[in-house]
């Protein structure tokens, strides 16, 4: 069915001599990164470098006790946060994958629960709870993008907020 | 000339004194396949040679870490999937902000990259594919452009066959939906 729009065809191009050239500059890459690596650092005496790391270990940990961990726990919440965004911008935000769904649906649902025949289940019980795609969806979201969990809100507390 | 196979290669990185030529050998048989792998995704030249070149600088660190329980070709598709997922990861948390998405961002390039000659069918088929969920546009990719089997997305990926297929056909349909209504 495909086919009936489109031929499948590499509209895409490279610039003259890209791949005779790219195996030399991966190389100059790897080069690269061997000489910062050996930088001044290295050319003190040993004990002097433990010196200096345990030095800074010791200020980062006495700049983290006494300033950071008190200006994170003072901090005003975020008046622009995310609680206001709509449900569709959300969902196109995270972006989620069907089959990351249906995988989740598969493997930790037993089968005798699912009718799955090209469709998923609108609801599903498990371990005596109900639970729909936006709960799947909530589960996967916030177990691949946990930086990105909303004020620890679900998807249907934001949808209806009341 | 027949081409080095991995086993071949292997053997050559194994040994220091070789190793060098044996990663040339390698950059050279897979640099077209993982390049265009990525293309597809990023769909922009300067930032795919970045995650490429970001790929075997990946593989080179990490070849003595290859344990072979899958083939090398498995082994470097999944560090390229993960580079271009990482990029595309990387883009949208730099777009967050504006709440513009990075398909957006793609799209308006594509009509502005003079590394791409598609006619109007063929730019809404890539606007179709830059509306899919990532892996789900990696999945559509490999089965399609790739023609790859299910079995080998599934070693690249880690999804099982079962959830590639319905991944494939959801894809599919939503494609087809997006070219009708364009």
């Amino acid at each position: 069915m495909m086919n009936e729009y489109f031929t499948k065809r590499n509209d895409f191009h490279v610039p003259e001599e890209y791949f005779d050239e790219l195996p030399s500059r991966i190389h100059q890459r790897i080069e690269g990164k061997k000489k910062t690596r050996s930088n001044v650092f290295t050319s003190f005496p040993r004990s002097i470098r433990l010196a200096s790391v345990l030095a800074t270990l010791f200020l980062v940990a006495l700049v983290t006790t006494f300033l950071l961990v008190p200006a994170i726990i003072n901090r005003p919440p975020d008046p622009n946060g995310t609680k206001g965004i709509s449900y569709t911008e959300l969902t196109e935000y995270f972006n989620v994958d069907e089959s990351a769904v249906i995988e989740v649906m598969t493997t930790e649902i037993p089968s005798e629960l699912l009718s799955f025949n090209g469709n998923i289940s609108p609801e599903i019980e498990m371990n005596g709870e109900m639970f729909n795609r936006d709960d799947l969806i909530e589960y996967l979201v916030e177990k691949d993008h946990p930086e990105m969990a909303v004020n620890s809100l679900s998807i249907s507390e934001i949808i209806n907020p009341n | 000339m027949s081409e080095t196979t991995d086993n071949q290669l292997l053997d050559l990185i194994q040994q220091p004194e070789s190793r060098r030529y044996g990663f040339n050998l390698l950059v050279r048989k897979y640099q077209e396949r993982i390049y265009w792998l990525v293309r597809r995704m990023i769909l922009n030249h300067d930032d795919t040679d970045d995650v490429v070149q970001n790929v075997f600088l990946k593989v080179w660190e990490n070849l003595d870490r290859f344990r072979g329980d899958s083939t090398l070709y498995t082994w470097i598709h999944r560090i390229a999937v993960n580079e271009a997922l990482k990029w595309l990861s990387r883009t949208r948390l730099r777009q967050f902000v504006s709440f513009s998405t990075v398909e957006r961002k793609l799209e308006e390039s594509l009509t502005d990259d003079h590394y791409y000659t598609g006619d109007e069918i063929h730019v809404a088929l890539q606007k179709a594919m830059l509306r899919l969920p990532a892996k789900q546009r990696l999945v559509f990719q490999m089965k399609y452009f790739d023609e790859m089997k299910y079995e080998e997305i599934s070693k690249i990926l880690g999804t099982s066959v079962g959830a590639l297929k319905a991944s494939y056909h959801h894809a599919v349909k939503k494609i087809e939906q997006f070219i009708r209504d364009y």
